[in-house]
């Protein structure tokens, strides 16, 4: 279902959804609404994509203020129903989230980033700090790293002079009492050597050639000793990274794991290559590094939006929209003296009542701050509400972090309420608006 | 009385000595080709290897199929002179007038006795069609030069600059053709030389038929008598006319024919007597002839020597290969090209960076500029500091695009006398900018701009002023995250191979700078100097930042300071810091 070109700037051409927002939540709601044939708009920066590290948590954390871990997300998923939280999560089924994770899991699947992951088990992965995440999801490069931590079998871990955001010696110290038969390495990446300062990008792509592979696994394997596992940075390649690792591995006859770096990081990369360039073939028109800067409704309810880039505008009709456009880093929220603001549609914000309240005393505070869990707040079609939980518009619906009543960063549930939400959002869109709506379509 | 040249012993004298200073003038500038400096390595190759060079080309291109290339430079630029109508019809047309109006006149006229004697030996300069064609072609020359005359006037300025050299070639010409005019239009009204004729070859019987021949000359041929008092009747004149035509019609086709000099003629009538009685057609013919030996003698030092050197370099240019130089070999070539260079503005017309002299008003950007500066480059001649800083500046705004090449009339290989200029301007320490930058790196470059601004007002930014500040909006850069996409996507910062030569301060680190408020250090970087906006990190920032935007807007500033302040190392004195 690709769109004729013409539409591109026709005001008179009315989508069915359009997305604003560009990142996991983003491309989340526009994959699950192109999979349902509806005819998708998506605007929105480059890609928040980027600043992902390549693993999908679900929950690990609950309540965050006793940093309680969870080795089963569904537990904790039930804990906070339990407990009667607003967290999004609770608005949505077990089978939604499950479903939703799925449909996901197989479009980058059969885009060529493999996920693997356990039913009812949160993960154990190391970063590259050398401590321990739980997460629902890993990239199959990942996976025999999760092998490895889980028997303690010797490994090797091996860095390249020069890239700063990856140190082997300082996995190994973080992991010495639990991981004792783990060493660490320090190489010169092939045709790098002399510079003081190396890019994991730059690595990424010199690793797509068979020669430097070869290179490298001729610098690993004197070094190897017992170890029955190799570590490296997720530098792994951009565009083929399963055939690469399968080939280090056969050069160093032991498997092969990537370890997670800081964002934005080469499988933020990966993943923003799968979205860019998967989605427009199922149909969505992806106006890249275009914001909407402003909204208006024409009488019909339908929703005008300007469309703002570098150069130009235009304007597109949606019968409805999801917003997608995040915190504050995604300026999906902003802020002033006064309070924070969603600046697009100026709606109703749960929020703290006054600034000196945003944030505890404690600046670590393990239950995170007031402001933390500021937001949109919505009703169970995951429509924005009034203070009196009255849905403002019937054909708005918001997904992911800038939803109130969550603190993803500390309840580990970024990538998980991103796609949970999502699917609720066009599934609500479809059940309660597209079906019952006497509207006209377009 | 009057003595042709060949009869003159001075005259004679005269037209060898021009002969010899013009043989002895053009071998020293030929030999001349050989010894100029002009490019890379040019202390290195000596004069006999650039000679070999030389003739090792010549050799080869006359043994191989590029030789026929030389019938079609020969007929195509150097005949028909294609490459001038390409850019420009009017200067074709001026050209070609002056040229084959000058060459005609030089071969029918001034080498009568070698030439048209030879050719047609019923030949008579007061005979019909030469009389007819010397006005033709005169009149051709004296176009010419009047069209050359308007376009200098009416394009004065930067693009065509109208230096001695072209007023002398104007005025030299215009001398030769207005005074051979008066020698003919002299020699027409003058009773004397219709006297000396009839003593010579008038077989006219008696003071009668003189009359008769007279009056009819009087008449209708233009001569003016002091005395002549015989009453004039058609039946005198058709008397005279057959006398005429009898006497002195073997010699004499009707003066109304030469169209130019006969009319003047008749317009000096009043005069005709006075001048008559000092001989005016001998001194104007003296000054003819004298001009004309003058022209020559001078030659190889003016403009004229044009006439040798373009066809040479069309036919060097046009028969060789432009990509491969051979740098003994394209010494003397670049030389000679120098001299064939008729400083005729056409380059600096469709010179594609132009536009930037006229915001900098540096007018070494200018390619026709540069060929003088190039020619004082390789003279020797000592440059001033501030003058050699202005001549790297317009060498390195050049973009080596290759208009001026491709429409210069004379096929002169602009593109690689900029190339050779450019590595002789680094030989002498004034490479283009992002070469000398890296002599410091940012943190000595950035107190050099503190120490250089503290005694100087802050002009540049105010000129800057007009222009969208990026670098000092903090709201364009804030939002940075530092997350290294930018760096991770450079393709410059990818492509480092050499530590001493590889980017110090990377993208996203430049961004960082800006919101510490250390733009000065970030003008230093070797990154903003290496940048070659691909746009890369502009287009992949996930904050959306202009990161291109503001590489580029620093290296503009950092050239706007880097160009005032001291930029020697300290161990040598200091550059003209005015």
């Amino acid at each position: 279902m690709s769109l004729p070109k013409s539409h591109n700037y026709d005001p008179q051409h009315v989508f069915d959804v359009m997305v604003i927002g560009s990142g996991i939540a983003g491309m989340a709601a526009s994959l699950f609404a192109v999979n349902r044939k509806l005819s998708t708009v998506q605007a929105g920066s480059v890609g928040g994509t980027l600043f992902t590290s390549g693993l999908f948590d679900l929950i690990s954390v609950y309540p965050p203020g006793e940093k309680k871990l969870w080795e089963n997300p569904w537990d904790a998923l039930d804990a906070l129903r339990r407990d009667g939280s607003r967290h999004p999560y609770n608005r949505i089924s077990k089978e939604d989230i499950q479903v939703s994770f799925d449909e996901m899991i197989s479009f980058l699947g059969a885009s060529g980033m493999k996920l693997r992951f356990d039913q009812n088990r949160n993960l154990k992965i190391i970063t590259s700090m050398g401590t321990i995440k739980y997460t629902y999801c890993v990239p199959e490069s990942m996976w025999p790293g999760v092998e490895a931590y889980e028997t303690k079998a010797p490994c090797l871990v091996v860095d390249f002079r020069g890239l700063k955001e990856f140190s082997a010696r300082q996995v190994v110290t973080t992991l010495r009492e639990d991981w004792p038969a783990m060493r660490s390495l320090r190489v010169t990446f092939p045709g790098m050597a002399g510079r003081d300062e190396v890019y994991a990008a730059h690595l990424a792509q010199a690793m797509e050639l068979s020669e430097t592979r070869e290179a490298l696994a001729g610098l690993i394997k004197p070094e190897l000793g017992d170890a029955r596992f190799v570590g490296l940075p997720a530098v792994l390649g951009i565009k083929r990274t399963q055939a690469i690792i399968a080939h280090l591995g056969r050069r160093l006859g032991v498997p092969v794991f990537e370890i997670p770096m800081m964002p934005a990081s080469v499988p933020g990369f990966r993943l923003k290559e799968i979205f860019d360039s998967e989605l427009p073939q199922k149909g969505l028109l992806r106006l890249i590094d275009k914001r909407v800067m402003s909204v208006n409704r024409a009488e019909n309810g339908n929703f005008l939006l300007n469309i703002g880039g570098n150069d130009e505008s235009q304007v597109i009709q949606a019968r409805a929209v999801i917003l997608a456009t995040g915190r504050f880093m995604g300026k999906g929220l902003l802020s002033d003296r006064k309070g924070i603001f969603e600046p697009l549609f100026n709606l109703p914000l749960y929020q703290p009542e006054k600034r000196n309240a945003w944030h505890h005393d404690r600046f670590l505070h393990p239950a995170g701050h007031p402001i933390n869990s500021a937001g949109v707040e919505v009703d169970d079609s995951f429509r924005p509400v009034d203070g009196e939980g009255r849905p403002i518009y019937d054909n708005l619906f918001a997904a992911g972090t800038i939803l109130a009543h969550q603190d993803w960063m500390r309840m580990k549930c970024g990538s998980g309420l991103a796609i949970a939400t999502a699917y609720a959002a066009v599934s609500a869109f479809i059940e309660n608006f597209k079906k019952r709506s006497t509207r006209e379509s377009a | 009385m009057i003595k042709t040249l060949f009869e003159s012993t001075f005259l004679f004298a005269c037209l060898y000595i021009a002969l010899g200073i013009c043989a002895i003038g053009v071998l020293l500038r030929i030999a001349r080709w050989f010894a100029a400096d002009i490019g890379p390595g040019a202390a290195v190759i000596p004069v006999w290897k650039r000679a070999a060079a030389a003739a090792r080309g010549f050799l080869k291109t006359v043994f191989s199929l590029r030789f026929f290339l030389f019938f079609k430079v020969l007929v195509l630029d150097v005949l028909l002179q294609a490459r001038i109508i390409k850019t420009d019809l009017s200067r074709w047309v001026m050209h070609m007038f002056i040229f084959f109006g000058f060459m005609l006149l030089l071969l029918m006229h001034a080498l009568d006795e070698l030439v048209t004697k030879k050719v047609f030996p019923e030949y008579y300069s007061t005979l019909d069609p030469f009389q007819l064609l010397r006005n033709v072609f005169g009149l051709m020359v004296i176009i010419g030069v009047a069209m050359a005359i308007y376009r200098r006037v009416r394009h004065r300025g930067p693009m065509l600059i109208t230096r001695y050299a072209d007023r002398y070639a104007v005025a030299i010409l215009a001398v030769i053709m207005v005074s051979g005019f008066l020698v003919e239009a002299s020699k027409i009204t003058s009773e004397s030389v219709f006297n000396r004729m009839m003593n010579d070859f008038s077989s006219a019987g008696g003071p009668a038929d003189e009359d008769a021949i007279r009056a009819f000359w009087s008449g209708e041929y233009g001569t003016v008598f002091a005395d002549f008092s015989t009453p004039v009747t058609p039946e005198l004149i058709a008397k005279g006319k057959q006398l005429s035509d009898e006497s002195c019609g073997s010699c004499h086709a009707p003066t109304k024919t030469a169209f130019i000099s006969f009319p003047v003629a008749r317009a000096l009538r009043t005069a005709a007597w006075p001048m008559d009685r000092i001989q005016a057609d001998v001194i104007l013919y003296y000054v003819h002839v004298l001009a004309c030996f003058a022209g020559l003698a001078y030659l190889p030092f003016s403009k004229f020597f044009h006439i040798i050197t373009d066809p040479l370099t069309m036919i060097v240019n046009g028969m060789s290969d432009k990509k491969k130089v051979n740098q003994a070999g394209a010494m003397p070539r670049r030389a000679m090209e120098l001299d064939a260079c008729t400083n005729c503005g056409t380059c600096s017309r469709y010179c594609s960076v132009a536009p930037v002299f006229r915001m900098t008003g540096n007018e070494t950007i200018l390619p026709s500029f540069k060929i003088s500066t190039i020619r004082s480059l390789s003279s020797g001649k000592s440059i001033g500091a501030d003058k050699l800083r202005k001549i790297s500046e317009g060498a390195f705004i050049c973009t080596s695009c290759y208009r001026c090449t491709e429409v210069c009339p004379t096929g002169i290989n602009l593109q690689d006398q900029w190339f050779a200029s450019k590595e002789l301007l680094a030989e002498k320490g004034y490479p283009l900018p992002h070469v000398w930058v890296k002599r410091f790196n940012a943190s000595e470059w950035s107190d050099r701009i503190r120490a250089g601004e503290s005694s100087r007002d802050r002009d540049v930014d105010t000129i800057k002023g007009r222009y969208y500040n990026l670098t000092a909006d903090s709201d364009v850069f804030a939002p940075c995250i530092q997350c290294q996409t930018c760096t991770n996507v450079c393709p410059v910062v990818a492509a480092q191979t050499d530590r001493r030569d590889a980017v110090d301060i990377t993208p996203q680190k430049i961004m960082n700078l800006l919101r510490l408020g250390l733009n000065d250090l970030a003008m230093g970087s070797r990154m903003v100097w290496d940048c070659v906006t691909c746009y890369q990190c502009q287009e992949n920032c996930p904050q959306g930042i202009q990161v291109t935007d503001i590489i580029y807007e620093l290296k503009n500033k950092a050239y706007g300071h880097f160009k005032n302040i001291d930029r020697t190392d300290g161990t040598d004195s200091k550059e003209g810091d005015s």
